[in-house]
């Protein structure tokens, strides 16, 4: 801080910093944006689309990345040029669709806010400049998300922010931070990083309910997506911390030494990957990757991917859709894709979870649903007799003459026969033959063709032809089936523990923090209230709640000796806090303290109104006049009384 | 919390539309705040802190070796805490600076479980002052930059300062006479100690008044008259309010009133005479924050603002420190001076109506000054006019103001020096008085 100090300078640190950024921005930007195009894309051209938006992404980033260090002129011009050509490219690829629905104009949507998130992020994490004086506040706190007193319960105004100077600043209103880089208060510097946490909160809902117009089959592509996107908001919040803390540092000319270094990379690094695989553990709806497959796969060795990766099994392939097979008489053209399909649920058809839980009853025996949906290879697996396992796969030609000898006669089972293992084998070679084929949409357009499309496949479970088995009505769906375990024991095992680990984590979480919850759900409650209610609002209201932020009111305390405050709080802490707290209460009966007035002073006119509890008053102000002024520790029987005072002054509050 | 409450709500709901990818996400996202917000809390919780300062008063120009140990209580490393051990920053700031550190006071350390670092440097302290060093600001938060805690550790520490003195050379200041006892030119009081004569006694005398020996020889009842009390040393008038200085002078006209202040009282207090000192300035100790200490800021700036002393003080008594002598008379005067600093409370005039009551008549009243405004220079004539022995030493760099003042001044008939410099300071009491002719 002395004048003439030479500030210290970016070192290598900086740079690989600022380099990993971009890689980290176009993998988060990117995994959003396919996933959106998996959601919201049926044509057919979908691997190419996939094509072109990695590079938009890749350029887009980089572009952006041109305009922070030439800039925006030169930005602007490649960014013309790229804009035109990947608009002419996708012109080509999407032509407007009979459903009159030009999807050339969703994808242009998704090129714009691609462009944007791109610009946004990479401004916000790679643009680390030491003349911006750092705000030294959390990304939460700074976007107003999340204010916590030292006590740990959530403080919507902090009277700091007040106290810290007489000027009031105006809060910026939510589009303006949106489109502009903005902080939350006007006099407030932008924090670094801000734009992931709102690209985050955002992104992270879509992606989790854009689940429900995913395919089957795109499940694991989808969770792939969101485990990518999750990984490199986490990584860039790293990054970025890391390069704003560096900043924050430099401007106090201190240089962030090696050990610190060393210590935060590598306990970051382990958060990261800690958060991502404990997340992992937790028990969740037809979970693709849980700690029991992983455990699973340990026992049995044998990956799904890898399972995925042999290519058909030789007694999956007889029952493959007519439509998958080589010697399909039917065009591809003529073949119901998957666009017709999202039609018809456009339509307004009610919308299927996917041909798997069509196919598969859900009463077949216990957790057969749930493991059917994991773990559908085990189940091949487990159905398979072990010579079958073990056997030469057959050739090509044994699977024509399979084709031939099981004839048309397959199809036409429909779902009657969903629930025999073959059903799940041929739904698991569909996965893998569009694993093969991104591009080609259709090969996942047929399960859901085969009920309506065409009829060439049989439509639905009554389709005659099948064996004259009745399948057994399907219960209702049980939203807890996924705490349902498979039989394997050593599964189950880790599974029980899992679950039961959770639960206790969620029980720790509810005792601990639940009144804190149940405050903050009355909160939410009264926001969404008064979003109803504001216009009714007189502006007279809005002026009295203002001016009665600026001191905190009684009830932003809470009881320490109920909440677990008095366990940690040292004596001092506790008298001093209790002491705010009985002024706070003061300010409310209308007995304030008043600027020239002690504390013993003040306890003495409070003591003369409330005889019943004269007593702790004055020991609690003779306690806080020791501590204050004395700079000594409150006497031995501070604890007298302090309990009570504050079940008295809690208790008046409420009854008032 | 609202948004946790919004995450859980969505937690529940993707385990109830069985959305895999949603609990997923929400679960990440959870997990996220709520590690990030429990290692920021939980980081800066376990840290305690200890200062250990080697003196308390110092004189101009020495330093001290200020000693910070930092604990971590805990068993998990503290990846990165800045600390900075926190200065007054108008004393850093100012030009010429008030205080000059050697070593480090701000850093950042990590810290392994139950291990300690150690801050070290050394303020030296270049101007009088009280000066408050601490607390320790302990600053550190989660790695994804989400939250960030500031923590106050180790009780401030308070060094005074004492101003620098000068030696004068050949004091005579009041009398213009020899240092010694002079005759108050009125009678209001006498000095038992000095006998003047004998007279005839009149009734009413006290009986202690009866010159017994005289009586007896006479045969009538005699009784004694006394001369009156007289002047010896001085109470010194220090005009601290801050439109008595112009803007360029203000930090070292301030300095040398001080120093001028605290020669005088020297010189007073070694040559036996009393002494006291009266001033209208603001008394530092009187910023010191006793209340509203908070333990954890959310900013720093916040944490600024809350744990350095007040910027504003509205108490307005008078600083006094009573005309007497006595050994520790010189550090009580240097204690209070230390501490003085510019006002925009009471001004000369109410200064004196305020404490002129308290001022001895028997010891000469010096006002040391920076300027003299109409109402000053009446409010100090009318003082004289009382029967106070009145000199004014103007502390001002610049001719044409110095004009200015000594003619308001002498217009009440009052006695002038002028000091501007340390030099001039040391021949205050052989300079040749400004007066009328």
């Amino acid at each position: 801080m002395t004048r003439g100090r030479p500030r210290k300078r970016r070192t290598l640190a900086d740079y690989v910093g600022t380099a990993i950024s971009p890689a980290l921005i176009v993998g988060m930007v990117l995994s959003l944006t396919l996933f959106l195009l998996q959601v919201i894309y049926a044509g057919k051209f979908e691997g190419g689309f996939r094509w072109v938006l990695v590079w938009f992404v890749i350029a887009s980033v980089l572009i952006s990345r041109i305009s922070i260090e030439q800039g925006s002129q030169t930005a602007s011009a490649f960014g013309t040029a790229l804009g035109i050509a990947t608009a002419m490219v996708t012109m080509l690829f999407a032509p407007e669709t009979k459903s009159g629905v030009n999807s050339v104009f969703i994808v242009w949507g998704l090129m714009v806010l691609i462009w944007w998130c791109s610009s946004k992020l990479t401004w916000d994490c790679t643009l680390i400049d030491d003349s911006q004086d750092a705000s030294g506040e959390g990304l939460l706190q700074a976007a107003g998300l999340h204010t916590i007193d030292p006590n740990g319960v959530e403080e919507p105004h902090h009277p700091d922010t007040e106290s810290d100077t007489d000027t009031v600043y105006a809060h910026v209103p939510v589009w303006e931070r949106v489109l502009f880089n903005r902080a939350a208060r006007s006099d407030k510097a932008h924090s670094p990083g801000m734009w992931i946490v709102y690209v985050s909160l955002i992104g992270l809902p879509v992606m989790g309910v854009g689940q429900r117009w995913l395919e089957k089959d795109e499940q694991e592509l989808g969770f792939a997506l969101l485990f990518v996107f999750v990984a490199s908001a986490m990584g860039l919040l790293l990054t970025t911390s890391f390069l704003g803390l560096r900043r924050y540092l430099r401007q106090r000319n201190l240089q962030m030494p090696g050990n610190v270094t060393r210590s935060w990379l590598l306990t970051g690094t382990v958060l990261l990957v800690g958060i991502l695989l404990g997340s992992l553990l937790v028990p969740r709806p037809n979970a693709t990757y849980s700690l029991g497959s992983v455990v699973e796969w340990a026992t049995i060795g044998d990956t799904p991917d890898q399972r995925l990766a042999e290519g058909p099994a030789p007694d999956r392939e007889p029952y493959l859709d007519q439509q998958d097979r080589p010697d399909n008489p039917v065009p591809p053209s003529d073949r119901p894709d998957r666009r017709a399909r999202n039609r018809e649920r456009r339509k307004g058809k009610p919308r299927k979870r996917g041909p798997q839980q069509d196919a598969i009853p859900k009463n077949q025996f216990p957790g057969d649903r749930f493991q059917g949906n994991r773990f559908p290879d085990r189940r091949l697996q487990e159905n398979r007799l072990p010579e079958d396992r073990f056997q030469k796969r057959p050739s090509p030609n044994d699977r024509s003459q399979k084709n031939t000898s099981q004839g048309n006669d397959v199809p036409k089972n429909g779902s009657d026969d969903a629930d025999t293992p073959q059903a799940q084998n041929r739904e698991a070679a569909d996965r893998k033959s569009d694993a093969r084929e991104p591009g080609n949409r259709e090969g996942s357009g047929r399960k859901g063709g085969s009920q309506g499309g065409g009829g060439k496949a049989s439509g639905g479970g009554g389709g005659g032809g099948g064996p004259n088995v009745t399948p057994p009505p399907p219960p209702p769906a049980n939203p807890l089936d996924f705490l349902s375990f498979d039989g394997a024991p050593v599964v189950l095992v880790v599974q029980i523990i899992s679950n039961v680990l959770f639960g206790l984590f969620v029980l720790y979480m509810l005792v601990k923090h639940g009144r804190t919850l149940w405050k903050a759900f009355l909160e939410l409650w009264a926001a969404l209230k008064g979003i109803f209610l504001r216009r009714r609002a007189k502006p007279s209201d809005e002026e009295s709640s203002d001016i009665g932020e600026a001191v905190p009111g009684f009830s932003s305390y809470s009881n320490p000796f109920s909440d677990g405050t008095a366990l940690r709080a040292s004596p001092s802490e506790l008298v001093c806090l209790t002491f705010e707290a009985l002024e706070a209460w003061a300010r409310e009966v209308g007995q304030g303290r008043l600027p020239d007035q002690t504390p013993r002073e003040f306890a003495e006119g409070l003591s003369r109104s409330h005889e019943q509890e004269s007593g702790p008053m004055r020991r609690l102000a003779s306690d806080y006049s020791r501590i204050a002024y004395g700079n000594r520790p409150p006497a031995e029987e501070w604890r007298e009384g302090l309990d009570r005072l504050w079940s008295w002054m809690i208790l008046s509050h409420k009854s008032r | 919390m609202r948004w946790v409450l919004v995450a859980v709500f969505l937690l529940l709901a993707g385990y109830l539309l069985q959305l895999e990818l949603l609990v997923y996400a929400m679960c990440s996202l959870l997990g996220v705040i709520l590690v990030s917000r429990a290692l920021a809390f939980g980081w800066l919780g376990q840290v305690s802190a200890e200062r250990v300062c080697n003196r308390a008063r110092v004189q101009v120009g020495e330093k001290v070796a200020v000693v910070v140990t930092v604990r971590n209580r805990g068993f998990l490393p503290v990846p990165w805490l800045l600390l900075e051990d926190s200065l007054p920053q108008h004393a850093l700031q100012q030009r010429p600076p008030r205080i000059k550190i050697e070593g480090r006071r701000l850093r950042i350390v990590w810290l392994k479980g139950r291990s300690e670092q150690v801050l070290t440097y050394q303020p030296s302290f270049l101007m009088r002052g009280y000066y408050q060093l601490g607390p320790l600001l302990m600053e550190s938060g989660d790695l994804f930059g989400l939250h960030r805690r500031f923590r106050l550790a180790a009780d401030p520490h308070f060094i005074l300062v004492y101003p620098g003195m000068i030696s004068l050379d050949d004091y005579d200041v009041a009398s213009r006479r020899p240092v010694g006892e002079v005759q108050l030119t009125h009678r209001l009081f006498e000095d038992p100690t000095r006998i003047s004569g004998v007279r005839r006694y009149q009734s009413g005398d006290p009986i202690s008044r009866i010159h017994w020996r005289a009586s007896a020889r006479s045969g009538q009842l005699q009784s004694k008259t006394f001369d009156a009390s007289t002047v010896a040393g001085a109470t010194l008038l220090l005009d601290f309010h801050e439109d008595g200085f112009p803007e360029t002078e203000k930090l070292h006209a301030s300095e040398l009133m001080i120093t001028t202040v605290a020669s005088l009282a020297n010189t007073l207090l070694q040559l036996g005479e009393k002494c006291g000192v009266v001033s209208n300035g603001r008394d530092a100790a009187d910023r010191v924050r006793a209340e509203g200490f908070r333990i954890e800021f959310r900013t720093r700036r916040g944490a600024r603002t809350q744990f350095g002393m007040q910027d504003r003080s509205d108490r307005l008594e008078p600083v006094m420190v009573p005309t007497q002598q006595g050994d520790d008379q010189l550090t009580r005067i240097l204690e209070a001076l230390a501490r003085l600093e510019l006002t925009d409370g009471l001004r000369v005039a109410e200064l004196l109506a305020e404490t002129a009551g308290r001022i001895p008549r028997d010891a000469t009243v010096i006002a040391v000054l920076c300027s003299a405004s109409e109402e000053t220079a009446i409010a100090l004539g009318q003082l004289r006019r009382r029967g106070y022995s009145v000199l004014v030493v103007l502390v001002c760099f610049d001719d044409t103001r110095f004009r200015e003042a000594a003619a308001r001044l002498l217009a009440q008939h009052l006695a002038v020096r002028r000091v501007e410099s340390d030099e001039m300071l040391g021949e205050l009491c052989r300079q040749r008085m400004v007066s009328r002719v």
